[in-house]
Order: C-alpha cells, then sequence, then structure tokens
C-alpha cells in the first residue's frame, strides 16, 4: 500500500482513513477493486464448548450478555462470512492449543486442532502456548500421527472424530505460520513464515509470528533448540522477499497484543487509549507496529484475550446513563512511516470473530482500504442455529469429544471372553447382534415390563465394530465406552404382542423382496428362538423351521423355563393365533429398515433405553462372575441356520 | 476471616498486590500490574463483592480487570465468581485456562484439581495437581489440596479457605438471619425439593438431636432455616424427613429427565463433606441398578454417603440415597418435579446430539440441588 498512500499524505489519513483509502482507491485504479474477505480469531485454547456469556461492551448489562463460543457456532459463523463473499482467507492469531480445556487437552489438543480443519482455517501463526509440549508435537499436531507414550500409541490419541478416518489424526489443514522462531540445529524457521493466498491474480502474503518473549513464558523444554526474534525486525525482513513475488498486499498474524485503556466500556470495536498501557505508555504492539515496514496493511493480533478495533472501522463507546452511546473514530497504530495501520484482536476462546473486507487494486495488487468488524460469536443467533442444525457436522464432533471426557466412558460393565464382532456368519447372525437381543430381552422379560419373550434387533443398529476394540486381548474389559460405540443412537425398546403369522411373516420380511424388504436385513435374535431359512427359496418363503424355548434371560447363565415349542415347520406355521411378546427398538417398532409388519404389533409398551438394557445385562458377567461366553451352551448359539 | 474490617481490607489488599508481584510469568507483567491503581481497585471490588456473595457483579469486575491486564489474579477471581453464581461449566473452562497459562504458582493448578475432583473427574484432578505442584513445589496451596484429597469428599479448611485461595463458595447472605450461625455442625446431605421450598434430609440426622435448629445451605453457599414440615409416613417408613425452608431457594431452570432411570441407566450423586464451612459439593457416578426386593427402593450402583442427590443423566433430579442397611448404596426415586415457579436461567445451554451424560453438566445441575444440612445445638 506504500505507493498509493504516500501520495495522499497523513493529513488526510488523519481526517478519515476510510475516506483515504476510498479515494486512493478511485484515484488509482481504473477497473473495479476486488474485495477480499479476511476473517480471524484468536486464542481459541481449543475451547470447542461455550466458555460462558460475553457482551458487546460492559455497558451491556451481565444478564443480558449471550452465551457466545463453542467450536460448532464459529464453524457456522465463519461459513456465513465465507458465503459472502467467495474471495476470503480464514487466518488465526495462535495459540489456538494449549492451556485447554478437558475436551481437548485430554486427547492432546486434537480435537481442537480437527475442529478448526472444519472451521476451514487457512493459516494460523504460531503463540507461546503452541510450544507448551515442545515443538516436535507441534509439528505433529501440524503433520498429523498418533501421540507416542513411552514407544506406543497413547490410548488418548487418534480418537479421531473429526479426522478422515476415524482411529487416526489428520493434523492440521492449514497451516502454522512461524516467521521469527528458529530451530537452531538448522537455521530456519521451525515452520513456514508465511503463507499465500491469491484471489483474482492478486496475491495476498500472511506472515504468521508469536511473541519474541515467547521463551520467558514457556517451559524451557518447550522451547529448547529455537531462537525467537524481533518481530518487526522479521517482518520488515521478509517484505523484500514478498515483493520479488509480486506480492504488495501483506498481513501480520502476530501473537502479541494490547489492551484498551481508558476511557474503557471495552467495545469489541472501540480502541480506547489507541491501546497505549494505562500510564500512557507504549504497549507491546504498539512498539511492533511502529517499526513495521509501510508495505504492510494489516495486523491480526493476540495473546491479550482483549478485543479491540483500530482501524477505520474504530467507534468510540461511552455509558451514557446506562446506555452505550458510540461515535465513529477511524484510527489505527502508527506504523515507521507514520502512517496508520489497522490493528485487530478477537478477545479468545473463540468468543468473536473479526470480519474484514480487504480492497485491493488489481492492477498494482496492493490494499486500498480496510473494513474490519468484530462480531460476537452469538450462541442465540437463530440462523446460525438453523445453519448448525443443518451442517452438524462439528457439534456432533464436540458431543463426541465430550462423551470420550466422561469418566463413566472407562468404568467396566463386563468381561467378554472372545470378541464379538458384528461380522455376520453366512446365516445373517452377529455374535455382537446375539449379545444386544438378549440384554434386551431381559430389559423387558419381567411382566411389569413388558412380559417379552422374544427380542430382535435389526443388524444395522449393531455398530462397528461391535465389542470387539482393536486392540484388546481376551479375556476383555469391556467399557462403557465400547458398548456406547456399538449402540449410540439412544433408541428405547418396545414390546408388542404378534401372532404366529405376524411372527413368521417378520422372519420373511427380513429378505430382499418379501413385503417391499429392498434388501437382507437378517435380524439378530434372542435366545430361545431358533429358525432355519432358505437362500434359495422364493421371497417370502425362505423361513423352513422355525421354535421357541421359553428362556429366562434375566439369570446369569440364562435357563430354559419351558419346553420347545414349533412355531413354523416345512414353512408353515402351526398355530396361527399363538401370540408372542416381542422386543424390539423404536426405530423398528415405527417401521424402520422395512420391517412394516412391526406395525401391526398390539399391546405396545415402552421401554428402556438400549444402552441401558445393555449395561443391565453385561452387569452379569462383572468380575467376579464368570466372563461372557459365546460358546456356553446356555446362550444357544447358533440361532439362525442357513439352508441352502 | 474474623479480622476487624479495616484490618481485613488491608491484608486484601496486600493479598492481592502479593498475587499480582506473584505473577511473574509474563515477563513485564509486575510492573505493568504496578502501574494500574485502576485495575488493582477494581480487584479490590471485585473481591468485596464476591464476598458478599453478589457473583454477577465480581464476576463482570473481575472480567473488566481482566481486560486491562492478561494476569492469573483476575482469572481466579473470575473463576470463583462463576462458581459463586453456579457456573461451573464456564469456571472449568476458564481455570482450565489459568491453570496452563499462569504456572509460574500453584493456584491456578490447585483451584482447577479442585474443580475436576469435585466434578467427578478424580484421576485427572490428581494428575492436574501433580503437575502444578511440579511446576510450584513447596506451595502451600498445592500442599493444602493435596492434604484435602485424602478425604472423599474433599474438605477445605485452612489456607484453601483464605479469600484469595478458596476453594469454597463464600456465604451468599451473609447478616441475614438465614445465615446459619458459626456455632453449626454438619449432620448430613439432603436435597432440595418441591420448587426449593423443602428439603429431603435423612431422619436419623435430625433424630440424633431433637431440639436443634436447623438449616440448609446449598453448593452456592445460599442457606436457608429449616423445620421439620411434617411428618410423612411414607417418606418415614424411608428414613426421610421433609423440611420447610425459610426462605425458598432458587432452584436452577429445570431439567427434565429424558426418560426413567432404569437399571443400567447412567447415574449420579452430589455430596458434602463433613465440613460445617459453605462448600461445593462432589460428584459420584456409577450405573443405577434394579429394585431391592417389592420395594420401590433401587440399587445405586455406586458409593454416595446418604442423604445425597440422585441426578439421571440430564441432571434432573430423580432421587435420594438413602441411609444403608446393609452396605449396599440404595435410593429411593423421587415424583418428577414440574418447572420451578421462579428460576434461575440456564448460564449455558445443555449440549445437545446423542452422547454420553458430561459431568460438568450434571454438577452444575445439581450445585443447587445438593444442601449440607447444620444444626445448632
Amino acid at each position: 500500500m506504500t505507493a498509493i498512500l504516500s501520495k495522499l499524505g497523513r493529513t488526510l489519513l488523519a481526517a478519515s482513513l476510510a475516506t483515504s483509502f476510498a479515494g486512493g482507491a478511485l484515484a488509482q485504479t481504473t477497473t473495479a477493486p476486488i474485495t477480499v474477505k479476511i476473517i480471524g480469531f484468536n486464542d481459541f485454547h481449543g475451547n470447542l464448548q461455550s466458555p460462558g456469556t460475553f457482551g458487546q461492551n460492559t455497558v451491556v448489562p451481565a444478564a443480558r450478555r449471550p452465551a457466545v463460543g463453542g467450536a460448532e457456532y464459529i464453524a457456522a459463523y465463519v461459513a456465513r462470512l465465507k458465503a459472502q463473499n467467495p474471495l476470503n482467507a480464514v487466518v488465526g492469531g495462535g495459540d489456538f492449543v494449549g492451556a485447554s480445556p478437558l475436551i481437548s487437552a485430554l486427547f492432546f489438543d486434537e480435537p481442537a486442532v480437527e475442529a478448526m480443519n472444519h472451521v476451514g482455517v487457512d493459516f494460523t501463526s504460531v503463540g507461546n502456548h503452541e510450544f507448551d509440549k515442545g515443538s516436535a508435537e507441534l509439528k505433529r499436531l501440524q503433520n498429523g500421527g498418533c501421540k507416542l507414550t513411552n514407544g506406543s500409541q497413547d490410548p488418548n490419541s487418534c480418537k479421531g472424530l473429526g479426522s478422515k478416518v476415524p482411529g487416526t489424526f489428520d493434523g492440521a489443514h492449514f497451516k502454522w505460520l512461524s516467521a521469527n522462531v528458529i530451530e537452531s540445529s538448522t537455521g530456519r524457521t521451525l515452520l513456514p513464515p508465511y503463507g499465500i493466498k491469491s484471489f483474482n491474480g492478486v496475491k495476498v502474503a500472511f506472515i504468521g509470528m508469536t511473541l519474541k518473549g515467547t521463551p520467558g513464558i514457556v517451559t524451557p523444554t518447550g522451547v529448547a533448540g529455537l531462537t525467537f526474534q524481533d518481530e518487526a525486525d522479521t517482518v520488515n525482513a521478509l517484505v523484500p522477499r514478498l515483493r520479488a513475488q509480486g506480492i504488495e498486499a501483506i498481513i501480520v498474524l502476530v501473537h502479541q497484543g494490547g489492551f484498551q485503556s481508558s476511557p474503557n466500556v471495552g467495545d469489541i470495536n472501540g480502541c480506547d487509549g489507541n491501546l497505549h498501557n494505562a500510564d500512557g505508555s507504549k504497549s507491546d504492539i504498539e512498539n511492533i507496529v511502529n517499526r513495521l515496514d509501510d508495505a504492510v496493511d494489516l495486523v491480526i493480533s493476540a495473546h491479550t484475550h482483549a478485543a479491540y478495533n483500530c482501524s477505520a472501522n474504530t467507534v468510540d463507546v461511552k455509558n451514557v446513563g446506562g446506555v452505550a452511546v458510540s461515535t465513529a473514530r477511524p484510527t489505527g497504530l502508527a506504523n515507521k512511516a507514520g502512517r496508520l495501520i489497522p490493528v485487530t484482536s478477537a478477545s479468545a476462546f473463540g468468543r468473536i470473530v473479526t470480519d474484514i473486507d480487504l480492497q485491493l487494486d488489481p492492477k498494482t495488487h496492493d490494499v486500498i482500504a480496510v473494513a474490519p468488524t468484530n462480531w460476537l460469536v452469538d450462541r442465540t443467533d437463530p440462523a446460525i442455529n438453523a445453519a448448525i442444525a443443518a451442517d452438524p457436522t462439528v457439534r456432533n464432533i464436540v458431543a463426541g469429544y465430550n462423551s470420550l471426557v466422561s469418566p463413566l466412558a472407562s468404568a467396566v460393565v463386563a468381561t467378554l471372553a472372545s470378541p464379538l464382532p458384528n461380522a455376520a456368519s453366512s446365516a445373517g447372525e452377529m455374535p455382537a447382534g446375539d449379545l444386544i437381543a438378549d440384554a434386551q430381552l431381559a430389559a423387558t422379560q419381567p411382566a411389569a415390563l413388558g412380559g417379552a419373550q422374544i427380542a430382535f434387533m435389526n443388524a444395522g443398529g449393531v455398530r462397528n465394530p461391535g465389542f470387539a476394540p482393536a486392540g484388546a486381548t481376551y479375556p476383555y474389559a469391556l467399557t462403557y465406552g465400547d458398548a456406547f460405540t456399538v449402540q449410540p443412537f439412544g433408541n428405547s425398546l418396545v414390546t408388542m404382542t404378534l401372532t404366529a403369522v405376524q411372527l413368521k411373516a417378520l422372519l420373511e420380511q427380513q429378505f430382499s423382496g418379501c413385503m417391499g424388504q429392498t434388501a437382507n436385513r437378517v435380524l439378530q435374535s434372542s435366545n430361545g428362538l431358533k429358525y432355519s431359512w432358505s437362500a434359495s427359496a422364493p421371497a417370502c418363503s425362505k423361513v423352513i423351521d422355525a421354535t421357541f424355548t421359553s428362556t429366562d434371560v434375566t439369570r446369569t447363565p440364562p435357563v430354559a423355563t419351558g419346553p420347545t415349542e414349533t412355531i413354523v415347520s416345512g414353512g408353515v406355521v402351526l398355530h396361527p393365533a399363538k401370540t408372542y411378546r416381542v422386543t424390539v427398538n423404536n426405530f423398528m417398532a415405527t417401521g424402520g429398515d422395512g420391517f412394516a409388519t412391526l406395525l401391526g404389533g398390539t399391546n405396545v409398551l415402552g421401554g428402556a433405553q438400549d444402552i441401558d438394557a445393555l449395561v443391565a445385562y453385561l452387569a452379569g458377567y462383572q468380575t467376579p462372575n464368570p466372563a461372557y461366553d459365546p460358546s456356553q451352551p446356555a446362550l444357544g448359539i447358533p440361532r439362525v441356520t442357513l439352508l441352502p | 476471616m474474623s479480622a476487624p474490617e479495616p484490618l481485613r481490607r488491608a491484608i486484601l489488599a496486600a493479598a492481592i498486590c502479593a498475587a499480582c508481584l506473584a505473577a511473574q510469568a509474563h515477563g513485564d507483567e509486575t510492573a505493568a500490574a504496578a502501574r494500574l491503581p485502576q485495575r488493582v481497585a477494581l480487584l479490590q471490588r471485585a473481591q468485596a463483592e464476591l464476598e458478599r456473595g453478589d457473583a454477577t457483579q465480581a464476576l463482570d469486575d473481575f472480567e473488566r480487570a481482566a481486560m486491562m491486564l492478561h494476569a492469573a489474579d483476575a482469572e481466579l477471581g473470575s473463576i470463583r465468581a462463576a462458581m459463586q453464581g453456579g457456573q461451573y461449566r464456564r469456571a472449568l473452562a476458564s481455570c482450565a485456562h489459568t491453570a496452563g497459562e499462569h504456572t509460574d504458582d500453584a493456584d491456578g493448578g490447585a483451584l482447577y484439581a479442585w474443580l475436576l475432583r469435585v466434578g467427578g473427574q478424580g484421576e485427572l484432578a490428581a494428575r492436574m495437581l501433580a503437575s502444578a505442584r511440579a511446576n510450584a513445589p513447596g506451595d502451600p496451596v498445592g500442599a493444602a489440596v493435596q492434604a484435602a484429597f485424602n478425604a472423599t469428599p474433599p474438605v477445605a479448611s485452612g489456607v484453601l479457605l483464605e479469600p484469595l485461595h478458596r476453594m469454597a463458595p463464600w456465604p451468599a447472605e451473609p447478616g441475614s438471619k438465614a445465615r446459619p450461625p458459626a456455632s453449626v455442625r454438619f449432620v448430613s446431605n439432603g436435597v432440595l425439593v418441591d420448587d426449593g421450598a423443602a428439603a429431603l434430609v435423612p431422619l436419623s440426622a435430625l433424630e440424633r438431636v431433637p431440639h436443634a435448629r436447623v438449616w440448609v445451605r446449598n453448593g452456592l453457599g445460599q442457606a436457608a432455616r429449616a423445620e421439620v414440615d411434617r411428618v410423612d409416613a411414607a417418606l418415614a417408613a424411608r428414613g426421610l424427613a421433609r423440611l420447610k425452608l425459610d426462605p425458598p431457594l432458587l432452584i436452577a431452570a429445570s431439567r427434565q429427565g429424558g426418560r426413567t432411570p432404569f437399571a443400567g441407566s447412567p447415574g449420579f450423586a452430589m455430596q458434602f463433606g463433613d465440613t460445617s464451612a459453605p462448600a461445593w459439593p462432589m460428584l459420584t457416578q456409577g450405573f443405577l441398578g434394579t429394585l431391592v426386593g417389592d420395594t420401590e427402593v433401587r440399587k445405586l450402583g455406586f458409593a454416595s454417603a446418604s442423604g445425597a442427590a440422585v441426578l439421571d443423566a440430564q441432571g434432573a433430579l430423580i432421587g435420594v440415597t438413602l441411609a444403608s442397611t446393609t452396605g449396599a448404596a440404595t435410593w429411593l426415586p423421587l415424583p418428577v418435579a414440574p418447572p420451578p415457579a421462579v428460576a434461575v436461567p440456564p448460564q449455558l445451554p445443555s449440549h445437545t446430539g446423542v452422547a454420553l451424560p458430561a459431568p460438568d453438566e450434571i454438577y452444575e445441575s445439581g450445585l443447587r440441588r445438593a444442601l449440607q444440612v447444620l444444626v445448632d445445638s
């Protein structure tokens, strides 16, 4: 911007920075300026969940400040801003990780990185907290891969809820920039010094740095082998290099900042005291900006957790009788040439995003106007909530990690003698499905809870990997988290009465082509029911034989309590009017997976949640009781036989 | 706490300055703090507001101080103010940052460990405390927390009840007749019911002190006088008594139970340690068990003292724990309470989506439900 503004003069700048920018644009360009949207925030510190309420300024009564932040809300606000202009960049001022809440810290801040990937961050400077765990760990967060503890993958790493493949960690899709962090061993920057994005042929450079004082506020091991250079000197040395690439638009992302000082109501778009320290001395960020080359067009600052907007859009806000009264006061911080440079900061913890419209001259490739606005990441915005409902990806990631933080996730609910995968036999029976069906029968078998005799579980609801976690050794202490992975839907149990004819119809409806069924969907059936089906028989005539033995599955091990009766023989229902109490989940009960037969059930009774039923059933297989062993005869496995 | 007011203020001011001086991690933070008399005054005002239970104003002033300088003192104050207002999740998230940011003294890490411990994250609390103590060996606050962690629930005493190191709420209504006298002693846990107008407490705790005056106090330090309301035969048969409260205590905006608890449902209990001082209760958790015989009493599935509030996975009050006669913890389901007539708006929305229950949400819900039962006899 140097060439443009040097012609305008400081008098005009002092009168109105915004006007001068616009005037410069009109005077210097023959084609329309290119408008680029820069979206910035800083000091996220892994706050995937809302850090609380926050006000536009302190005039807003505490009770009226909205809840702000949360990764899904940041993502939605960023998406909204990006939708306003396809020419955009999302950038950060550092401290995206470190000093973070349990939901991120427990998993080595991988959740924060994954969330930022989904937000769509392009570049961020490093901050001091990026070095909390050392440069090798920072590189792992950048490049991906699992955290090793004592040579083995740490169990809290690579959960991968926001990575491409569960059980992996992608690393950051964005680039951490560290222009002033030098590896002593190589003399090179630890991470790239800058990033470049091109907008309609005009390149914009983003230089990223942490404060040079980082070694003084980070544990020595975290910065071992690194040197931290002066911020302004680093930028100024890079300017010729960038210009040699035809770059005139230069934005600095620096993890250093200041505070608004008196008079101060802390308006998020204020710049009270022009970021001087309260005693009138220069703040750290001022000292940096004052020495910056005139080529720098915008500084996105951080570190102090303060919100400010020192720019063409600055407002002075006063508390007049409890009402916030705003007055425009275009400003900025003076650079080496005395020109006022826009400087912004977006508080911390995802409370605020800075929305910056940048106008580029397509001929000179320089910046001709900068218009920043700080916005609260307001969780009460109806349109934002609708957007999250429409795309809950980030919300689900947050919810997933929140689950994993629960101590209950590691509570042991049973011992398994062998793996119970959700892989089906040729007949369609799953070891995991047998267990679930038995648990659902047990939960509804007492007369007061439904009086069920048979339970069916839809195969699609038995989620990967079944009760066979990767790397498990047996006997295996199954945790609630393991169980929840298999039964995550929160379905409730429904017990109903079916006639023998309906029961046969239900079994036939498992197979493609029968009563609208579009695929083979073999149900997982409970202990006591056995049947055979023929693969070659025509649709709706596949079930050859079916028997039922009343079995008390509330006891461990289960016990047969009645004689075996034949329901179907040679494809014929022997006692069509005989009824059975059958339990399924509410998904199936409403015709899910094509089981419309269940809509005809009578005497319907709602019951427990599926995961609760599972935990209650597995209590019988907790130490000191014997482990759950699918080969024990009392379990009556296999229950389904495939005939030619 | 018993020093004359001018002396106490002087001690507090000195302590605040000492806290500022202790914040060496940020290079020139000490000098900057010294140049900010407005900030020091703001911190003093905020601390005074906090100590008289005005959590909202205290939080506002601590946050304004934080807008002047990034330092541990204002952050710790705002964390305690958030806790005073029942905003456990906000406090916990803020404290995670403070513990990681200001590692030069143990206060941030110790408070974070305490909050984790009472919120049901005992293992992580122990790790956090160990880390904080390693960063600041010899710090008396860290040592005191370590000693307190030997008890379950931990009880704050000594240095841990001093204003700047406090691991407990302040009495929220000093000077009012609702405030229990210093001579009270803790006899039991209790549960706030009936829109905050009544409490259920173990009958045996009151039978031991038949003529005593009774108070109850919640996890926000808010107290009320209590009198036995009526003899409820059904409750008495279960070993419980109903107390009428004066004044009623506010209940947070209700969380309705998502479903009827079943054997195997996650369950939570909130209980206080043996202290007559205001305290933050501790969360225990596990799975709810089956019915006990043909009664409505159910097995708890995890340890808890009698009289503790039992909460479901949505944080809704579902019952009260009973005195054990067999060694196995049991609880009595309570009717689902309708929304309270006077509700405190929730500070944060509940997390949505299918997920395991988050103990921080549960804890926040239970802070107003769990009661200390105090007697003066």
